[in-house]
Order: structure tokens, then C-alpha cells, then sequence
């Protein structure tokens, strides 16, 4: 039995790779050691189940961001991930919606705060990081 | 013995289960007061029972796939035949069945945020039920 969140990174996995600005590069949690830039990462902030019906339902966010090493490629990889991603669940009328999983169902997926992070890498070398917070509303089908 | 703390209960509206798509539910009861006040000198009211009366609320989610099942069941306006249990349909546990005038439903309320969609419905007593939670009634 699949736990909701595993079926939401499943389904991230999934979807979002294939953008011609990042390709394959999309990672869950932590990006390994070396990986060309830019890249889109997601990762956890907060949820759980929500206990709205009675069947096993939940209700995530994440944080979905670029990292570039140009301010300009990590505005437009958000831009990008916004443009997959929001509004992108079962009942929220996309052309494409994500797929959930053979167990969960993905029913909206909203855009909420916005990353912004400028880090300062080697020689002080700025990295950027932008993207959104997304809302995951899911129920187990 | 213990405090009842689940959601296993049990609704149904002509014999169709709403169960799983129900959030809240609340059965009410009440009798009207008589007041039989009488004699010269009297310093006391004295009341006796009216006629009682029953009422209940119900929230149902609205299931996109599902509302076929039971959209014609939440119509204001008609008379259902409404059995709840509010521990399940197990022998032995309560029960109370009467038929019951849908007299309000509201929703879909639908909101830009994607917020949970709901029905919320108001019964009132059609008939005296044939099966009284309050008097100790139960499933067979």
C-alpha cells in the first residue's frame, strides 16, 4: 500500500521532467554531487492527511524551484514549473493534467508562495534559486 | 464503557447509503411545553410536554465522480425515508428511522481558493419515527 507521499514524488518524478531548459534534471529532496545547472528540485514543507472524507485523503505542500546560475535561467525555470504545475490536478481543468498514481488520485494543485534565494557558492559565485510553494490535494482512489 | 469518539456512523436517505460521503451529522430533538399554570396563589409555573419534534443536519461532500449515486436524494422538498446510526448499522446499536422532509440544501458553494465543497441539508420530521433514537431504538 502505497503512502501518500510516495505517490506524489512518484508522480512528480514523472511529470515534470522533459522541459527543454532542464531535461532530465529533477530531483527529489537532494541533487547529486556535480549536476550541470540549471535544475529543478522539490522537496517537503508540510502536510499530511486531512481527514475531510472518509476515505484516506491528504493534503501537501512542496517547494518546486529552480537553481541556475544566472538570476534570468532561474526566473524562466520557475516560469516554467509554474506553467506545468499550477492549476495542474485532475479537477482543476488542465490540458495535461499530472497523473496521479495507480492508488492516489492528484485533484488540484495550486501555487501558493513564491522562492527566492541567492546563494553564494564558491568565490562567492552566486547561485539562484526561484520557484513556488505548490498545494497537493490528493485522495486515495 | 467509553465516550463515543469515531465516524463510523451510518446514514441512509431511501434506503441509499450516503455513509461515505457524509462529514457531520446531528440529530435533534425536541418537545413543546404546555403551560398548565392554574389556581389562585400560585407562585410556580407548571408545565407539561407538548408535541415532539425531530430535526437533523447533514453535511455530504460533493464527489465528482460519485454525486449520480445520491444527487437525487438531497432534493429540497421531498419526503425521505432516513435511517441513522450513529455507531453503524450493527445489531444491537442505535437507530433512529423516520421519514423526514428535506427542508434546505446548500451547496455547492464553490470558492477560487479550491475550497472542500459540501452540501449541507436540514430535515424536519414528516411523521412520528418509526424507530426513536431517544426511546432506546436499535438495529434488529
Amino acid at each position: 500500500m502505497e503512502a501518500a507521499l510516495a505517490g506524489l514524488y512518484r508522480a512528480l518524478a514523472l511529470y515534470l521532467p522533459g522541459d527543454v531548459l532542464i531535461a532530465d534534471r529533477v530531483y527529489p529532496d537532494e541533487v547529486p554531487a556535480g549536476v550541470v545547472r540549471p535544475y529543478w528540485v522539490f522537496f517537503f514543507v508540510s502536510g499530511g492527511e486531512s481527514n475531510d472524507v472518509h476515505r484516506q485523503d491528504a493534503e501537501f505542500v512542496l517547494t518546486v524551484k529552480c537553481v541556475a546560475e544566472t538570476l534570468a535561467q532561474s526566473l524562466d525555470g520557475a516560469g516554467r514549473i509554474s506553467n506545468k504545475l499550477n492549476d495542474a490536478g485532475r479537477q482543476d481543468g488542465a490540458a495535461a493534467p499530472i497523473p496521479g498514481t495507480s492508488e492516489w488520485d492528484i485533484l488540484t494543485v495550486t501555487q501558493e508562495r513564491t522562492v527566492h534565494i541567492v546563494e553564494k557558492f564558491e568565490k562567492a559565485q552566486p547561485i539562484y534559486h526561484d520557484g513556488n510553494q505548490y498545494r497537493f490535494v490528493m485522495e486515495r482512489k | 464503557m467509553a465516550r463515543l469518539a469515531q465516524n463510523n456512523y451510518y446514514l441512509t436517505l431511501d434506503g441509499v447509503d450516503v455513509s461515505p460521503y457524509t462529514g457531520e451529522i446531528s440529530l435533534d430533538a425536541k418537545s413543546e411545553e404546555i403551560d398548565i399554570t392554574s389556581g389562585a396563589g400560585t407562585t410556580h409555573m407548571a408545565r407539561s410536554a407538548g408535541l415532539r419534534d425531530t430535526s437533523m443536519k447533514a453535511t455530504l461532500a460533493y464527489e465528482d465522480t460519485l454525486l449520480a449515486a445520491y444527487v437525487a436524494k438531497i432534493n429540497p422538498g421531498s419526503l425521505y425515508a432516513v435511517v441513522y446510526g450513529p455507531e453503524g448499522a450493527i445489531s444491537g446499536k442505535p437507530r433512529h428511522a423516520q421519514s423526514m422532509l428535506l427542508t434546505a440544501t446548500s451547496g455547492p458553494k464553490t470558492d477560487v481558493k479550491k475550497g472542500f465543497t459540501v452540501f449541507e441539508l436540514q430535515f424536519s420530521g414528516a411523521a412520528a419515527p418509526t424507530m426513536d433514537f431517544y426511546t432506546g431504538g436499535v438495529f434488529p
